[in-house]
């Protein structure tokens, strides 16, 4: 049994033996292979780029969750809010005076007032200005109403009356200035009764602006109604008529599509880029920076440490300048067989950018800004680049739709590769 | 204990997987010779050749003959020390399993024999840190360029006695094994981070051998021994990652030994091996990297065995010996590596010294490799602490 114990003894202090140990930090200028070169490579986008699209139209004023009232913002835009309510009441129940109730039928509205809550951080006036209501008096669509028609569906086109929409003369007008995170807009039986007389596809209150120069947004909308019951006409009563629908509608409204980056605004713009086909194939420069052409390589046979798409802000076009930081999110897209392009589905977020301050859009800017994309290009670079989900690629300004400036840039991003070439490692 | 020596063996096979095992010498060429020798052949001087008594090495098949029982014989070699390259030093260390050999006796005059062994290593690790500027950014690198792997020594043989002075051996096998090369760069802190390089180069190594050896004992207290091994050429297959394969000539060597007992307790050994065949190298001016040559080198050793001290049926053998060796590449503007290193062991064996039913032994040496210096640096300097435990089990 001894013999056992020493025999097991031994085993195991020849197992403990068998620890590894780490690397030496010294003996780094004995090996010359395998050394380890990493660069920075510029790229324009004609080099890695296949094609490069901005396209609207991913979210709508309709759906958009605030509404812009603007005139001559940035000595363009025209906008005006519109607001759909559920229909006014047609009787009521009234508490007489001696007790008891009953249902009156035979209401006269006299009046009424709208709230409309201001977002002031979102919104540039310059000065006061004048915010008018008005009962809207055509058949409109809230869904896809716009400055020039009344209904712009697949199936129907109806043109406004008066651009704009068709509204009600007089209507009634409150200063705002500048600060003021709330409108009281009273407005007089004449409107009141536009109001409940219009039908269902008619309904609707009007907001615009007059004198000055600004866009406003506005975050909430509510409404309250006055009328006498016929059976207490020494009395009046205020109902809460609740909001049913929200839209903006305004003037200028950029096209569709656009040759130059663009994400956000109310309409949701997506920059869609397709990688070159052969990008692994690229030869690029390895060499020092003040050579750079002493070696090269294909970028198929370098590792991605990092891949940036580096995007230039410039002013977007004119009315359609952020108020607030423009967040940008990179993802792939997937495409299906006989889906056109704007109808591809996002797929995998690949890259999110620090938001993009409101001021970088200015026409002074030189700020530039970096996409994370190395997840994406990983796969496209490596040795199986046909394996890669998408060599397609969308920016866009999450939520969509949910600000109404558009965040610009010159042109297309460039890329910017940092990357890691070893020498050859040699077995002996 | 573990009864049936093929269990044994199957344990040791298993267990003779790749171990991290350093010298930054095994950056040079195909990497630093490892003899297939266990602890009592270590404490003797390293050669392992014409040994009176067991031993588990194989370099002379020859030296198996009269084995009387079956057995399973391995050992196992940690290494810790210093490595200092141009005035700047760092400990390393690791293990290997240097051989692995069974005996299986077949009749009175034939033993076969199947070894596993070391021959060349090439495990070592080296991590650089550095600041380097990128476009418009300074980062910080963290370098890691590791090599595991190594050649290995497998072989087959047969000893057979012709009459009980004279045995003969033939011995045939393959040089195999795989390296794999990593070569990998973080960058610590770096904000945004960047994503790591990280390459691995493989490679599987092959190629043939064979040994023809002779033992001979004119006396019984006298052991001549001497054994010829022709190698072929090594393939070198890529097996991974954007590594090229290659073949190299392998050299041929020439061993002998020899053992006398000086008294009734007292055993002295020398012994020797000589490579050759080795191609001479051309230097490639074009080449960035210095041509890698490789030389013909010596191995030399010896020692002293005493086995009187004896309890009952067991024997502790107490040895001392010291090895010196030319270590065969370098780069063609370095200057040559060697290494020397003493020792001293014990060990413990159950029942007849010269055929005992279990063994164990533990060597303890000390030592040195240096070498690769150039016109402008100092080269490289290793100390070290080698030990080497064996152990083995016969049938009866």
């Amino acid at each position: 049994m001894r013999g056992a114990a020493a025999l097991a003894l031994l085993l195991v202090v020849a197992a403990a033996a068998c620890t590894e140990e780490g690397p030496t930090a010294v003996g780094g200028d004995l090996v010359k292979g395998g050394e380890l070169r990493t660069f920075e490579v510029l790229l324009e986008p004609g080099q890695f780029l296949a094609l490069d699209t901005a396209i609207a139209g991913y979210a709508g004023p309709a759906g958009a969750g605030y509404q812009v009232v603007a005139n001559a913002y940035e000595g363009v835009l025209q906008a005006h809010a519109m607001t759909r309510f559920v229909s006014l009441p047609d009787s009521q129940q009234v508490v007489q005076t001696g007790g008891g109730t009953v249902w009156d039928r035979n209401l006269t509205f006299v009046g009424g007032q709208l709230t409309a809550v201001v977002d002031t951080l979102r919104s540039v006036v310059e000065g006061e200005v004048g915010v008018h209501l008005h009962a809207v008096r055509q058949a409109w669509d809230p869904a896809s109403a716009t400055w020039t028609h009344a209904v712009d569906s697949a199936a129907v086109r109806t043109l406004w009356e008066q651009p704009g929409g068709t509204r009600m003369v007089p209507g009634s007008t409150r200063a705002w200035a500048a600060g003021q995170d709330s409108l009281l807009l009273s407005f007089d039986s004449a409107t009141a009764a536009a109001l409940a007389e219009a039908t269902d596809d008619e309904q609707g209150l009007l907001l615009s602006m007059t004198g000055g120069q600004g866009r406003l947004r506005i975050s909430n909308m509510s409404l309250q109604v006055d009328f006498r019951p016929s059976t207490r006409p020494d009395t009046v009563i205020r109902v809460l008529v609740p909001v049913t629908r929200r839209t903006s509608v305004y003037t200028p409204r950029l096209a569709e599509r656009a040759a130059t980056a663009r994400v956000g605004g109310v309409e949701g713009w997506r920059t869609f880029l397709r990688m070159a086909p052969t990008l692994e194939d690229l030869v690029v420069p390895c060499g020092p920076s003040g050579d750079p052409g002493s070696c090269t390589v294909r970028l198929g046979n370098a590792v991605l440490n990092r891949a940036e798409l580096l995007l230039e802000p410039m002013p977007p076009p004119a009315g359609y300048a952020p108020t607030a930081a423009v967040p940008l999110t990179a993802t792939t897209v997937l495409r299906p067989a006989f889906v056109p392009l704007e109808r591809s589905p996002l797929a995998q977020v690949v890259g999110v950018a620090d938001a993009i301050p409101a001021s970088a859009f200015g026409a002074d800017s030189e700020t530039t800004v970096v996409v994370d994309v190395t997840g994406f290009l990983r796969p496209l670079l490596g040795s199986d680049a046909q394996a890669a989900a998408s060599d397609w690629l969308a920016l866009f300004s999450p939520p969509e739709g949910g600000r109404f400036g558009v965040g610009a840039f010159s042109g297309a991003p460039r890329l910017r590769l940092v990357l890691t070439v070893a020498t050859e490692v040699q077995l002996r | 204990m573990i009864r049936h020596p093929l269990l044994l063996a199957i344990v040791m096979i298993v267990s003779t997987a790749p171990v991290a095992a350093q010298s930054l010498l095994g950056t040079r060429g195909l990497g630093v010779p490892v003899a297939p020798v266990d602890a009592r052949g270590r404490a003797l001087g390293g050669i392992g050749v014409g040994l009176l008594g067991t031993s588990a090495s194989f370099l002379n098949p020859a030296d198996a003959a009269g084995a009387p029982r079956k057995g399973v014989l391995a050992a196992v070699q940690p290494i810790t020390g210093s490595v200092e390259v141009n005035g700047a030093s760092d400990g390393f260390g690791g293990a290997r399993f240097p051989v692995m050999n069974v005996l299986y006796p077949i009749g009175t005059r034939l033993v076969a024999t199947a070894g596993y062994g070391g021959f060349l290593d090439q495990s070592w690790a080296i991590r650089k840190e550095n600041r380097i500027v990128v476009g418009s950014d300074t980062l910080t690198t963290s370098d890691l360029l590791d090599s595991r792997g190594g050649i290995a020594r497998l072989q087959l043989g047969l000893a057979y006695t012709v009459t009980p002075e004279l045995a003969v051996g033939l011995g045939g096998g393959v040089y195999t094994g795989g390296l794999e090369r990593r070569v990998a760069r973080g960058f610590p802190g770096a904000e945004p981070p960047l994503q790591a390089y990280d390459e691995r180069f493989r490679w599987d190594y092959l190629a043939p051998h064979a040994t023809l050896g002779v033992r001979w004992d004119p006396d019984p207290a006298l052991r001549l021994s001497a054994a010829v091994t022709l190698s072929g050429v090594l393939a070198a297959d890529s097996a991974g990652g954007p590594a090229r394969s290659a073949t190299f000539d392998l050299p041929h060597r020439a061993v002998v030994g020899a053992s006398a007992m000086l008294g009734p307790d007292l055993m002295a050994t020398l012994g020797a091996e000589r490579t050759f065949g080795v191609a001479a190298t051309e230097s490639d001016p074009s080449q960035e990297v210095a041509t890698v040559a490789e030389r013909e080198t010596w191995r030399l050793g010896g020692g002293l065995e005493f086995t009187g001290v004896r309890r009952g049926a067991r024997t502790y053998p107490l040895r001392l010996g010291g090895s010196w060796l030319q270590l065969p590449f370098h780069r063609v503007d370095e200057e040559p590596a060697t290494e020397w290193a003493v020792g001293g062991g014990a060990g413990f064996r159950f029942g007849d010294v010269s055929a005992p039913l279990a063994l164990a032994d533990l060597t303890v040496e000390r030592g040195r490799r240096s070498g690769l210096a150039t016109a402008n640096t100092s080269g490289l300097s290793e100390s070290f602490w080698r030990f080497t435990f064996a152990v083995a089990v016969f049938g009866q």
